[in-house]
């Protein structure tokens, strides 16, 4: 999945470039800013994919991920300027001294798994119901919007933005995202986190939408998720060795679940049908 | 051949929120096929996008009384132009109709650019 990119040219852009660096730049504000800054630093995210939309109309530059960051940096140091709250929470924040060093590093690929762990992490509060869990994880870690998300869930969008607006309220009383691999409050979560990354894969694997009940991008990012837990520390934690070697199991079926003739995999073929021979080989 | 000039409005930006990352970039995608189809055919002469958020300044009257940023409701605000050729207003409109503004509800304005002598 998101290979197949190797033909295209110089100037054709990764698949999920956007998504992908919407839920790192989401990942590494919420962090840098605080939680009670969640819907600032999506709109920061938001905005800085909307400059690339308007920039990129010839063609996209050469290095396109390194254009996306800077621009998200710029609006975020320039954002943090204009507001003196930041200063209270992160003194590095109020001086030009740190400014532009700190936002760095909390936007460098080196902070990201740790960023997005923290995320996840908050995300999982016994607070919140099971399906919030998934629904935030859909949003904030996936890229989706509150109308995809409702299409997967096959209810209306706005109980998706209710869901979605409580789960935020709770997130923005957090003074900042602990980090997991210290505070042993936020790894008791772990089984609750294993939980929704369940739902999220099984999401992909037969959502409810009949009409695209196969989203073989979800099931990607629940492996891609798990492996992040796993990368915390890989030993201590069978159950999780467990969850990622499910998803790669069934993950490894999904092409033979996928109609080739389909460009989008919307449909599940029927067992009889199914092209076996990747399972073969 | 005549040139003239396409004025975009509104379209991306003026839908805050409503799109996911992975359809911005489809759209995107989008409005990099269409221009690179023009470029192919030799239409596309050159284009002008404008920054996002819209950062400007306007000068008004004698007094040149400067005001901050352009005022307008976002579907309404200029988000770029592109100068293309067409044999006529027609041919131009048309080329125009496959631009991928009207799917977030842009508009775009087709112009006829006067041909200066020895320009």
């Amino acid at each position: 999945m998101g290979d197949g990119m190797e033909s295209a040219g110089p100037s054709e852009l990764v698949e999920d470039l956007f998504r992908r660096e919407w839920t790192h730049l989401v990942a590494a504000l919420v962090r840098l800013l605080g939680p009670a800054q969640l819907a600032l630093a999506e709109d920061l995210v938001h905005d800085s994919l909307l400059s690339a939309l308007q920039a990129w109309q010839l063609g996209p530059p050469d290095n396109p991920k390194a254009w996306l960051l800077q621009t998200a940096k710029h609006r975020a140091i320039d954002r943090i300027r204009r507001d003196r709250r930041f200063e209270a929470a992160r003194p590095e924040l109020g001086s030009e001294w740190t400014l532009a060093r700190a936002v760095e590093l909390a936007l460098s690929p080196e902070a990201d798994a740790e960023n997005q762990l923290a995320l996840m992490f908050a995300i999982c509060d016994e607070a919140l119901s099971p399906e919030t869990h998934v629904t935030l994880i859909l949003r904030l870690l996936c890229g989706l919007s509150a109308a995809e998300i409702a299409r997967a869930f096959l209810v209306d969008v706005q109980t998706i933005d209710r869901r979605l607006h409580r789960a935020r309220t709770r997130l923005e009383q957090l003074s900042e995202l602990g980090d997991p691999r210290s505070a042993a409050e936020l790894r008791a979560r772990q089984p609750s986190l294993e939980q929704a990354l369940y739902l999220l894969f099984n999401e992909g694997y037969h959502g409810a939408s009949a009409e695209a009940p196969l989203q073989p991008a979800t099931c990607a990012d629940a492996l891609r998720l798990a492996e992040l837990l796993l990368s915390l520390d890989a030993e201590a934690r069978p159950r999780v060795h467990a969850l990622a070697a499910l998803f790669c199991f069934n993950s490894a079926r999904l092409a033979t679940r996928v109609p080739p003739w389909r460009r989008r995999p919307s449909c599940a073929r029927l067992l009889p049908d199914r092209f076996r021979a990747p399972l073969l080989r | 051949m005549a040139k003239f000039m396409y004025i975009f409005r509104g379209g991306g930006y003026a839908t805050p929120g409503a799109l996911s990352p992975s359809e911005l970039q489809q759209h995107l995608s989008r409005w990099n096929d269409w221009t690179n189809g023009l470029l192919k055919a030799g239409r596309h002469l050159g284009g002008q996008p404008l920054a996002h958020p819209p950062t400007g300044k306007t000068l008004r009257g004698r007094e040149r009384s400067v005001t901050d940023g352009p005022y307008a409701e976002s579907k309404d605000l200029v988000s770029g132009t592109v100068i293309v050729e067409a044999a006529s207003l027609e041919e131009a409109a048309q080329l125009a109709r496959d631009c991928p503004i009207f799917e977030l509800d842009g508009s775009v304005e087709v112009r006829l650019v006067l041909q200066v002598p020895n320009g």
